[in-house]
């Protein structure tokens, strides 16, 4: 078997599964990889500029979505992993089916542009090991999955890992995030040492304002210690969760940005501006939430390390869909649905944060305990769900962990008379579109395998 | 005559070091489920570099943390050893979760050969294991009205119990304490070390009241029983854990 009967064979296997509706991307590239396993080490040879990779514990798929978007708009042909199947077998599949698009409409061995691939924490080794990438975006370390990898250290040694195998790796690090301080430093083996230096290149936000929503958390600001001498940090401005403008007392402190911005917060979107080479350029992106803000500003990063125009990034922030559960929008019998994907305490913190006295709303809730979500769910008692105390309307809570959920709900002191409780998320889905009237929303948040079973369930409606 | 409320003070400690895992969820445990039943009930943060006075708690809790805040933890509950051990003596209750159960035994000895003193309430120590523990967990007792305990572990150290410590639970599914003996946790007097995240007191309601009680009980010298509250959903949260698998 040669790599085109390889793309070939992935391809139809693929389009197999897809008709027997099954939700596997991940198989094909499993298959793919035992029966080829150089794919994707050849793959990258189909190549002609730079290879992205991005990872972090949050906003990987939002990142990657709107770089690739910023990517297209500018007339590049990119290979993406746009459904978030971000193991190395997914990142297969994905490159495989890409890479066979795109020799169908350009031609046998024809080229693509970039490599957009999201990379989960864990398998960035992996990926590397195969891949040379150009550039990798690291977006945060917040407290993911800790049950996974045992704790956020090991994540980030996971992260370190990956990077001491290429050399000429350049980084792009959120400045304002103190836990990725040091991650181009100390790694064991580094294959660098004693040749040069990493290049890094840092973004972050200088100023954020909230304009017209209250925006205020009740949980607590933790106290984040130094990456490096392990007291507590000082803040001179905290935007969310540990990000901020932050040093410490042994003199380390958050890295001036290359690419800095203030950004303005509102309810339904935000305004950056971006200051980068002494010009400032305002971009708006209709996405909700801060964190949406810096993956924006991450993807910008990068569009600039590309040299891609302003005015097509500014219009593909314009244009940019969001996808599969990040603040996603679908219209179902005439009622609006929004779905925002939980996994974390932070991620979860800020989207309960717009759902501060919301009006006309009805509410589900989907905790599943897969392998994908984590099997640990006790990281619901770290989300601030005291926000929905006064929430008046019916809460449907669905999923594997519905118990744990309706426990939670019942300490943040919500009426369990509101709450609607059943396991199964088809039948829980039916009934709380059913019980939305016109004129209300109904807010999904799932966890990960609880959101891509609403996606079919939603993919049948539409 | 007006009755004077009953009162209880909590002090939580080190909440900013040991605070993975949703440990938090024991604290609103514990608040909630005194003030449903008109407990008037003060919880204390205690942080590092504060001084405790025995004296002044009915309740103490600790949760687990990550390494680099478990050693600053240990260093902080050394310096409050001897009050600690004062209020153990004097049979006020403690809960003390995963980290902060390691650092009540005697030592932690972590994977990179470094001996973390504990504080020596409890008679166990801990060794650093090659693998990690992590899923359900299904346990037993005998002091409980209901005897079935359900949580969540997620621990690389292995913990072995001295002659002056007896285990807390017996492990039905998961591993406890070390993965061989079948023993979840430790207990000396009225304090309770255990691995179990989930958060435990939460979804085993019986072990969240016992702990409310003995803390009355040893303040105000007399057994005062507590009214009972609408525990379905506690109970369905336990009962759906009940011999879940990992």
């Amino acid at each position: 078997m040669n790599f085109k009967q390889a793309i070939n064979y992935t391809n139809k296997f693929y389009k197999i599964l897809k008709k027997m509706n099954s939700e596997g991307t991940s198989l094909p590239g499993k298959y793919l990889r035992r029966f080829y396993p150089d794919f994707l080490r050849e793959a990258q040879n189909y190549v002609a500029s730079y290879k992205f990779a991005i990872t972090g514990t949050n906003g990987k798929t939002t990142t990657a979505g709107l770089l690739a978007q910023i990517l297209k708009e500018a007339q590049k042909s990119v290979v993406h992993n746009e459904l978030g199947a971000n193991m190395p077998n997914g990142i297969a599949t994905a490159i495989a089916l890409g890479l066979y698009q795109n020799f169908k409409d350009n031609g046998e061995n024809s080229m693509v542009d970039n490599f957009v691939i999201e990379s989960d924490e864990a398998y960035l080794k992996e990926t590397f090991e195969n891949i040379i990438f150009d550039y990798l975006l690291v977006t945060n370390l917040f407290r993911d999955q800790l049950d996974r990898y045992g704790e956020l250290n090991t994540t980030k040694k996971k992260i370190q890992e990956g990077i001491r195998l290429n050399p000429d790796l350049k980084i792009v690090l959120n400045a304002d995030d103190p836990s990725l301080y040091d991650i181009d430093k100390n790694i064991k083996n580094d294959m660098i040492a004693g040749r040069k230096k990493r290049k890094i290149i840092y973004f972050g936000f200088d100023n954020v304002e909230f304009c017209d929503f209250d925006s205020k958390s009740n949980s607590p600001c933790e106290v984040i210690y130094c990456p490096v001498c392990k007291k507590p940090l000082k803040y001179s401005k905290r935007f969310y969760s540990q990000l901020g403008i932050w040093s410490c007392a042994c003199h380390i402190k958050r890295p001036k940005p290359d690419i800095s911005a203030d950004v303005k917060v509102f309810r339904n979107y935000s305004i950056l501006n971006v200051k980068y080479d002494d010009k400032n350029i305002m971009y708006k992106l209709n996405l909700s939430g801060l964190y949406n803000a810096y993956n924006a500003l991450g993807a910008i990063t990068c569009a600039y390390m590309a040299g891609i125009d302003r005015k097509i990034i500014a219009r593909a922030l314009d244009n940019y869909k969001p996808v599969f559960g990040r603040a996603q929008k679908e219209i179902i019998e005439g009622k609006e649905i929004n779905l925002y994907l939980i996994k974390n305490p932070t991620g979860a913190c800020e989207v309960l944060r717009g759902l501060k006295n919301i009006k006309n709303t009805k509410l589900m809730i989907a905790i599943n305990d897969k392998y994908a979500d984590g099997r640990d769910v006790s990281w619901l008692w770290d989300a601030d769900f005291e926000i929905l105390e006064k929430f008046n309307n019916k809460i449907f809570i669905s999923g594997t962990r519905a118990d744990d959920m309706a426990l939670r709900l019942k300490y943040a002191g919500v009426n369990p008379g509101v709450m609607v409780i059943d396991n199964n998320i088809k039948k829980t889905f039916d009934y709380a579109l059913k019980s939305t009237h016109s004129g209300e929303k109904l807010i999904i948040l799932p966890t990960y395998t609880a959101l891509l079973k609403l996606s079919k369930i939603i993919k049948e409606k539409i | 005559m007006q009755k004077t409320p009953l009162k209880l003070k909590i002090a939580h400690l080190y909440p900013d070091l040991l605070n993975i895992y949703g440990d938090m969820g024991n604290i609103y445990a514990l608040e909630k489920r005194s003030k449903w039943r008109d407990i008037d009930i003060e919880i204390v943060n205690i942080n590092a570099g504060m001084t405790i006075n025995a004296d002044d708690y009915d309740l103490f809790f600790a949760g687990g943390g990550q390494d680099n805040q478990q050693i600053l933890a240990a260093n902080e509950l050394i310096k409050n050893g001897t009050e600690i051990m004062r209020a153990a003596q004097a049979g006020k209750p403690m809960l003390v979760i995963c980290g902060s159960y390691q650092l009540f035994g005697k030592y932690y000895l972590t994977s990179d050969g470094q001996k973390l003193r504990g504080i020596s309430v409890l008679d166990v120590y801990t060794e650093a294991g090659n693998s990690r523990f992590i899923g359900n967990v299904t346990a037993v007792c005998d002091f409980l009205p209901v005897r079935t305990i359900v949580g969540f572990e997620n621990h690389s150290g292995l913990t072995y119990l001295g002659d002056d410590a007896e285990p807390l639970f017996k492990i039905k599914v998961g591993n406890g304490n070390n993965g061989v003996d079948k023993t979840e946790g430790a207990r000396f007097k009225n304090v309770f070390g255990t691995y179990l995240h989930g958060p435990i007191l939460p979804k085993n309601p019986h072990f969240c009241d016992y702990l409310i009680e003995l803390a009355l009980n040893t303040k105000y010298d007399c057994k005062i029983p507590l009214l009972p509250l609408n525990d379905e959903i506690e109970y369905y949260a336990h009962e759906s854990r009940i011999c879940a698998k990992y």
